[in-house]
């Protein structure tokens, strides 16, 4: 056999194999680039995850009052709003801008899975959003509140967080232009929010909202956040658990067969 | 470090002689349903062979087809019919051949805009599957070789449009993939910069026998690069072949190139309008071909009707591409246009 030189060596080992990408590897990588606006644009982005929490705390003195039950579920809310619905609309803003621009192109021609590139858009989005809810939680306990940030709650963040997530990549990829998507995450958003116990509670609300409610994730997403923020991990929050592992594969699916980011 | 073997590297799995891209009775109409009726082709049966090794160009005007006919070599784009063969392998099956033999840059690269110069050489050659000291050494030796010393650590949306530019091609080479498709790589660039990644793209060909594949407008420049053309026109390859054998077909005459003086050019517009073998290039450019033999009095004839005095300048030269281009296609290719701006929009 032909001893291999090192030459040989060194140039076999600078020619690009996509077998040696993991998906683990991919993912990262992709994260890394969906941070990498940040490092030009911190100031901006704290002073808006500081706003959030500023606004949720005035909404919490001005509407809840002295009831506690109420500035609970407009808090948790509030949180669930911020960690699901948001990255939902950045997800699809960014897909939409994404498509618009041809930066999808540059995705398509390499080895990467579409699935990651969702995860790692939407990863982003929760790293994003995730300090602001946080210090909401924090300025919650501080007005009495039992608020707690526990295991379940950072597993139920991304759990709940990428169904609704895979929807807005498909609208952003989708829609014709950044306007049309956006508009329609909005609808969307408003439906998903409408549609369920998400800022107003189940009793409040028409039956047939709550029927509805049933057959989107993001009531489960909700009711489970609220679950894990308040600590009672009972059979509902089991139920919403597997209901979002459910809803989390059927858009894995959907990304995988019905996103068409490649062919045009 | 860098392999000095002149012949083409065939991938593992690529046959000897094996064509690297086997294009069969390509056609692509943009539209679904009934708009397949009556829709005009964006390509229609097309048939090519893109061989190991060679630098092949895609020559063509606004709306001739190429970049539908490269976004479809790349996958970006499905077929209306035909078949796309990559390395033997049909990319409609198999798409992940092309992301595995083929480094593509588009004629607007607007990816990684937030990382830097370096972090965007990095971060393509890693996720095409470089191991990282493998990406990093890369990415230094790219930076080094296309002279982005002083813009690596700047974000790439910071940079000049040249600079961008020179990034994403920079980009497009590491890993080192048997395939460069190259659409515009010298738009917005100035002339120092040009030649440079001309250069660099002869040198890539060279030392490792990469397949190039590329668009251009600028036909002057690439001609001394090129040795396989293909000229498309309405949505069909009118011509295919090397670049001298198309020239032959032109040897028997010359062109004469006039400069009109934008002033007085009308009139001297007048006379060459109903000359036989005469064409505006550009305003105020006009070339007329004229039989080499006899060529000294048809000459002669000419600059007696235009009148010296209208010109800023003229020379005569053999059949260049673009001569050859203009009598494949009936215009003059444009410089100025910017191939299917449309692109990202779904049509």
């Amino acid at each position: 056999m032909q001893a291999i030189t090192e030459t040989e060596l060194v140039d076999d080992q600078l020619r690009a194999d996509p077998a040696n990408l993991s998906h683990a590897r991919a993912f990262w990588d992709l994260l890394l680039i969906q941070l990498a606006n940040w490092r030009w644009s911190w100031p901006a982005t704290l002073i808006n995850g500081l706003l959030v929490p500023l606004t949720a705390l005035f909404f919490l003195r001005a509407a809840a009052g002295d009831n506690l039950a109420s500035a609970e579920f407009l808090v948790s809310g509030n949180i669930i709003i911020s960690l699901i619905f948001t990255t939902m609309y950045g997800t699809s803003a960014r897909f939409s801008f994404m498509r618009t621009f041809g930066v999808l192109d540059y995705y398509a021609t390499l080895p990467v899975s579409k699935i990651w590139l969702v995860l790692a858009v939407n990863t982003g989005f929760l790293i994003l959003t995730l300090p602001s809810s946080l210090l909401t939680i924090v300025i919650a306990q501080l007005f009495g509140l039992h608020f707690q940030v526990n295991f379940f709650f950072l597993l139920i963040v991304p759990l709940a967080s990428f169904s609704l997530s895979a929807v807005g990549a498909f609208v952003g990829v989708a829609a014709p232009n950044f306007d049309t998507a956006n508009t329609i995450t909005g609808i969307l958003q408003f439906l998903f929010m409408g549609c369920g116990p998400i800022l107003i509670p189940a009793d409040r609300l028409p039956d047939f909202l709550n029927v509805i409610g049933h057959l989107l994730p993001s009531t489960y997403a909700a009711d489970a956040m609220r679950h894990a923020l308040t600590g009672s991990f009972d059979t509902a929050f089991l139920l919403d658990m597997a209901f979002l592992v459910v809803f989390d594969f059927l858009a894995m699916f959907f990304v995988a067969r019905r996103m068409e980011w490649r062919r045009g | 470090m860098i392999s000095t073997n002149h012949e083409p590297i065939n991938p593992p799995d690529q046959a000897p002689g094996q064509a690297v891209y086997h294009i069969e009775r390509l056609t692509k109409i943009y539209g679904r349903g009934r708009a397949l009726q009556t829709a005009k082709p964006a390509n229609q049966d097309i048939n090519l062979d893109i061989r190991p090794g060679e630098i092949f160009g895609l020559l063509g005007s606004n709306g001739a087809g190429k970049s539908t006919l490269i976004r479809q070599m790349v996958n970006l784009v499905a077929p209306t019919s035909g078949k796309i063969l990559l390395m033997g392998q049909d990319i409609a099956r198999y798409p992940g051949a092309v992301t595995r033999y083929v480094a593509y840059m588009p004629q607007k690269p607007h990816a990684l805009l937030d990382l830097t110069a370096e972090e965007a050489i990095y971060y393509t050659g890693h996720m095409r599957g470089l191991s990282r000291p493998a990406a990093q050494q890369e990415a230094r030796r790219l930076v080094e070789e296309w002279g982005l010393e002083d813009v690596r650590k700047k974000a790439v949306r910071h940079l000049s449009g040249g600079q961008h530019r020179l990034v994403s091609l920079a980009a497009t080479l590491t890993g080192n993939l048997p395939v460069l498709i190259l659409d515009e790589p010298t738009n917005e660039l100035d002339p120092a910069f040009r030649k440079q990644v001309w250069e660099q793209i002869v040198q890539v060909n060279q030392k490792r026998g990469t397949t190039i594949i590329l668009v251009t407008h600028n036909v002057q420049e690439a001609e001394r690069v090129i040795q396989r053309v293909a000229v498309m026109s309405q949505a069909r390859i009118v011509g295919l072949g090397r670049v001298s054998e198309l020239k032959a077909q032109m040897e028997q005459e010359v062109s004469l190139e006039l400069f009109l003086r934008p002033d007085v050019a009308a009139a001297a517009e007048m006379a060459l309008e109903d000359m036989p073998g005469a064409r505006r290039l550009q305003p105020y450019q006009w070339s007329v071909s004229v039989e080499r033999t006899g060529g000294e009095e048809a000459i002669h004839r000419i600059l007696s009707l235009v009148k010296l005095e209208r010109l800023e300048d003229f020379r005569v030269h053999t059949a260049s591409l673009e001569d050859v281009y203009m009598r494949l296609t009936g215009h003059a290719i444009s410089h100025e246009e910017s191939e299917d701006k449309s692109l990202n929009v779904k049509r």
